[in-house]
């Protein structure tokens, strides 16, 4: 349990980063640290309630959803600068 | 027992780990060196708590399943750091040049 509650203190932190950030790079930055936060989250709180199974597979989208999520929302950027050069 | 001592070591390593990361997030200046806190402190912090995980399982499908968590992780992590600070470089983001 400590665990869980300290993971979920350093994951308010990239929030920060996330809503503030002055580039989208930073945002992305953000945003890429705060689901590897919820990804290690969610293992625990699987050994937590005694239901791993369940969640290994939810685990196992969100870290699937994470990857592709950046390497979309980095094409789209570059897509868009160069539609306005 | 003994695996429990050794998962439990291994899971607040990665704790650790993941807590500096944050913290270089909040704290560095830049893009790029905010890359650096995320590419290389969050990719080991969260290697090290999915192998703390896995240690106390029992299943094998269950450890099967954590283990290609892991594998993905500790591939798709620093791609996808690289392929951020690539393309924060080609649309021309300056770098921070002052010293502290």
């Amino acid at each position: 349990m400590n665990e869980i509650l300290t993971i979920t203190l350093f994951a308010i932190i990239p929030l920060k980063v996330l809503f503030f950030g002055p580039t989208p790079y930073d945002r992305l930055i953000g945003l890429s640290v705060f689901s590897n936060k919820v990804l290690v989250v969610l293992l625990l709180l699987g050994v937590f309630y005694g239901r791993i199974g369940f969640f290994l597979d939810l685990a196992i989208g969100y870290a699937l959803l994470n990857f592709i999520g950046i390497v979309v929302t980095t094409r789209f950027l570059r897509m868009r600068e160069q539609d306005e050069l | 027992m003994n695996f429990e001592i050794i998962g439990n070591v291994l899971l607040w390593l990665g704790v650790t780990f993941l807590a500096i990361g944050s913290l270089g997030i909040l704290n560095l200046p830049d893009v790029y060196c905010r890359l650096h806190a995320s590419g290389k402190c969050d990719t080991l912090g969260i290697f090290l708590a999915i192998a703390g995980i896995s240690v106390s399982l029992d299943d094998w499908t269950e450890f099967l399943k954590i283990i290609m968590i892991l594998v993905f992780v500790a591939i798709a992590n620093p791609t996808s750091t690289h392929l951020i600070g690539r393309t924060a470089k080609q649309s021309k983001i300056k770098a921070w040049e002052k010293t502290k």
